[in-house]
């Protein structure tokens, strides 16, 4: 039970953490969220399936339909970003409603493209390994790793590298880094760019655990939203940790209490947490 | 009539004769509109007291609810549960139905109102989705997914009931809009420009913002325990679908957010657009385009077309 518990726990915050990342820097240096995320998450899943799977002509290699899916996720997330969320920056409320309509679109674009029944993806990788008196499969131990890996990328990525600095700058002051030069258009194109790849990798991740359905945005996209705001608008280190309080929560709620309650304590710790903190744990007043 | 601008006593006649000719315009649309399209419009109009009851709250002071569907569920459950399980007779379960929703929106909400922009949006959604899986986990009681039947209904056939539903969406839409008119519905447009002026100039925003609040969830109320007891028939899905929000959320922001009868106009244009589409369309094309239409209407003009019609009335002129 409790071995369940914590590896369940630990791939579903993993997995969610990838995606709040995304949406923590797109705020960062927007100040918009960007509520398509779990849009992005899911043509990435159909695309991934569909280079993979997609019958006998379109069967390419899985490390090469990764790669095309990324490539595309970031090409979406950019044109919306480029397409209407650019006009609407100084109105977030207008972002809010405008993304979400979006979602909407493409939910029912796939839908009409792929039909509505829910379709199972293979595993990135066969087999499974036992840790520790547990069997558990080792597509789960894959994905926990890369959503790691990309994690701590990420992070080294931003404070260290000069294209992670200007990202930073953008997001304390965006006149400031125009005067050193930093042109913040483009960091905010490069920003979504990133954005639509990390939600991409989670998409592939969440096909390949469970399958992919054309309602699968919405949960991914609430759990998402409720880690950045327990977190903290913008925080980095406050997304990591709400992200394990909710994968945590979750996983045992799905063991312990009964499937269908997976989302209900997630949310309650949120309004709980939300009236104590109006700003999350690390955000700032 | 932005809703900025006081109405003027030698205004009112005019404003008032409008209201009349509407009203009358639309009463007499049975005569000539085949039964069919009589329920298509029944279910607009339910849709625009729905839209315009979020506009009093999200459109006039910019705290943007995605959990009106929150708000819909607690007064028809409400109100479906005392008849099943209580035999309360439907004169009385309606108007309990409609306090619940007063009472329980505006409980669940006071916490709520020191929390501003997205963090507000995203606790009104989890409100919305948590109250939906509490109805559907509470399976012996409400019916589970299959949700509850064979309750009575208010009127029966379509003429009856599209009367019933125009009187109601034009009492509903009167009271909201003459309150929009008032200084009330100005501070709350003020709300939305710049909170921190609001409340430096000596009101107490927190008292405004819960007013709109009641007002939008007594709307809301009597719109939902008249839609449920119109389908006679409830389930989670038919006032907890995400479709059904963003419907509420497309009819305003197209018609025009914070002025009431833009989002009126935009229920019975939306709509007009569903139905239209249907035979163009089929099954998720249909809503992919629909959403698409609204989704340029409104990058495009984001006041709304009210505002757009009024502008073009103006430049006339």
């Amino acid at each position: 039970m409790i071995e369940e518990i914590l590896i369940v726990g630990l791939a579903t915050s993993a997995l969610y953490l990838v995606i709040a990342l995304g949406l923590v820097m797109v705020y960062s240096v927007g100040r918009v969220e960007d509520l398509s995320v779990g849009a992005y998450l899911m043509v990435a899943a159909y695309i991934y399936w569909f280079l993979a799977e997609g019958g006998p002509y379109l069967s390419l290699p899985k490390g090469a339909a990764i790669i095309i899916t990324i490539l595309i996720g970031s090409a979406i997330s950019i044109s919306v970003y480029r397409g209407f969320i650019r006009r609407l920056l100084d109105n977030p409320t207008a972002v809010f409603i405008s993304t979400l309509i979006f979602s909407l679109i493409v939910e029912n674009v796939l839908a009409g493209i792929f039909g509505e029944a829910p379709r199972s993806v293979h595993p990135l990788v066969y087999g499974s390994v036992t840790i520790g008196g547990i069997t558990i499969t080792l597509n789960i131990v894959i994905i926990l790793a890369i959503a790691w890996a990309i994690t701590i990328i990420l992070i080294t990525f931003i404070s260290k590298s000069y294209i992670g600095r200007a990202i930073r700058a953008v997001s304390i002051n965006p006149r400031g880094a125009m005067l050193v030069g930093i042109d913040p258009e483009k960091v905010r194109i490069l920003t979504w760019g990133l954005c639509g790849a990390l939600s991409a990798v989670a998409g592939i991740s969440l096909a390949t655990h469970t399958s992919i359905s054309t309602g699968m945005w919405i949960l991914p996209l609430i759990l998402a939203f409720i880690i950045v705001m327990i977190g903290g608008l913008g925080s980095i280190g406050g997304a990591i940790l709400s992200a394990h309080i909710i994968g945590f929560v979750g996983a045992f709620t799905m063991v312990m209490i009964d499937e269908r309650l997976r989302g209900v304590f997630g949310l309650l710790l949120l309004l709980v947490i939300l009236i104590f903190r109006r700003r999350g744990l690390f955000g700032r007043e | 009539m932005g809703g900025n601008k006081p109405v003027r006593e030698t205004a009112l006649k005019k404003i008032a004769l409008r209201w009349i000719i509407a009203f009358a315009v639309m009463s007499l649309l049975p005569f000539f509109v085949p039964h069919g399209w009589l329920r298509v419009l029944i279910i607009a109009n339910f849709l625009a007291i729905f839209a315009m009851s979020w506009d009093i709250m999200s459109g006039y002071t910019g705290y943007i609810s995605f959990g009106h569907n929150f708000l819909l569920g607690i007064s028809a459950y409400a109100s479906v549960l005392l008849i099943h399980h209580f035999d309360v007779p439907l004169y009385l379960s309606m108007p309990i139905g409609v306090l619940i929703a007063a009472v329980g929106g505006v409980g669940f909400v006071l916490p709520t109102l020191r929390v501003r922009g997205p963090y507000f949006t995203l606790f009104t959604l989890g409100l919305f989705i948590l109250f939906e899986r509490i109805m559907i986990t509470l399976g012996p009681i409400t019916g589970g997914t299959r949700g509850l039947f064979g309750f009575p209904t208010v009127l029966k056939g379509a003429v009856p009931n599209f009367y019933l539903t125009l009187v109601l969406v034009f009492a509903v839409a009167f009271a909201l809009w003459y309150l929009g008119q008032t200084d009330f519905g100005r501070v709350l447009n003020a709300i939305r420009l710049d909170e921190d002026v609001v409340e430096n100039s000596g009101l107490d925003t927190t008292r405004f913002k819960l007013l709109s609040f009641l007002m939008s969830s007594i709307a809301a109320g009597i719109g939902a325990v008249f839609f449920i007891h119109y389908l006679g028939a409830l389930c989670p899905r038919s006032v907890f679908a995400v479709f059904l929000l963003l419907n509420i959320i497309i009819a305003s922001v197209i018609g025009g957010m914070g002025t009431i009868i833009g989002p009126f106009m935009g229920a019975y244009i939306i709509t007009i657009i569903l139905e239209g589409l249907r035979a163009v369309a089929p099954g998720p094309w249909r809503i992919a385009t629909y959403a698409a239409i609204g989704l340029i209407i409104f990058i495009l003009r984001p006041r709304g077309i009210f505002f757009e019609i009024q502008r073009l009335f103006r430049r006339r002129r």
